[in-house]
């Protein structure tokens, strides 16, 4: 195991990698996880991205336009 | 210059939108468009078909929305539906495209700059119908309008739903939008985001 990384928490570890302080590798050896997207998943689910990588994009004038046309309705299960 | 207030006008040009949001038991959130939805004679009859709607599911959760769903009737259509009264093993092929290119030729005739279609759509073949190609045309598939609707704060569990959409098919829907040129023409959803 990367010897920085001793003693972290999950989040600590997430946050390492979505700032590029750490490696995929070590971040996989320390989650335990062999595949790539495994460890995509992991920052998604707690609300990180990976380094380097950007929300994707929706354009301001797509964001206005489905707000103008948007009204709340109660869900009704089918 | 003078600019003008528009409407918007969404569009519905495939089946696929609906049944995506059938698939995942939300045809509902069709009903959360303030504006009419458009939807051509024989897209509605794809959609609704006993191939498509074995159990009558979509129809009925369209029927909810009856007020707010506006079937539009094309020539292609009618016909079709002429036809398969006498025969009905009748093919209907690609009519469906064929009925949203006379829908939209007939609104690129008859309409003026006061229409921003916002055309909601999922099947690729769209962008090489008219539709995708009138003044002004907003296009989104089901996923940009979900991400969207989440970005927004508007639909929490929005992303939930593209997870729903997407654990269904072989590869994720990759979100798809193509903004409408409005250079001429301020619209009201523009005036309203970005003030006067």
């Amino acid at each position: 195991m990367n010897e920085d990384l001793k003693g972290c928490s999950l989040a600590d570890v997430l946050e390492r990698l979505e700032k590029g302080k750490i490696g995929h590798s070590a971040a996989m050896k320390w989650l335990n996880v062999t595949r790539y997207d495994d460890l995509v998943e992991i920052m998604h689910v707690n609300g990180r991205l990976m380094p380097g990588h950007q929300p994707m994009r929706v354009s301001p004038e797509t964001r206005a336009l489905v707000r103008s046309i948007f009204r709340p309705i109660p869900h009704q299960p089918e | 210059m003078t600019r003008k207030t528009v409407d918007v006008a969404v569009i519905i040009p495939d089946a696929s939108p609906v049944l995506t949001l059938a698939r995942i038991g939300r045809v509902d959130l069709l009903g959360s468009f303030s504006v009419p939805v458009r939807i051509v004679d024989q897209v509605h009859y794809e959609i609704t078909k006993t191939e498509n709607d074995p159990d009558g599911v979509v129809a009925a959760g369209l029927k909810r929305l009856h007020n707010q769903i506006e079937i539009i009737e094309t020539n292609v259509g009618v016909g079709y539906q002429t036809r398969r009264s006498r025969d009905p093993k009748t093919p209907s092929g690609n009519l469906g495209e064929i009925a949203v290119d006379e829908y939209a030729t007939a609104l690129a005739h008859g309409t003026g700059p006061t229409i921003v279609p916002l055309v909601l759509f999922e099947d690729p073949d769209v962008l090489t119908l008219r539709i995708a190609r009138l003044k002004g045309v907003h296009l989104l598939n089901t996923t940009a309008w979900l991400l969207t609707l989440s970005r927004e704060g508007l639909l929490p569990e929005a992303m939930d739903l593209v997870e729903q959409i997407n654990a269904s098919r072989k590869t994720p829907m990759v979100p798809f939008e193509k903004v409408g040129m409005t250079k001429k023409v301020r619209s009201t959803w523009l005036r309203r985001s970005f003030g006067p």
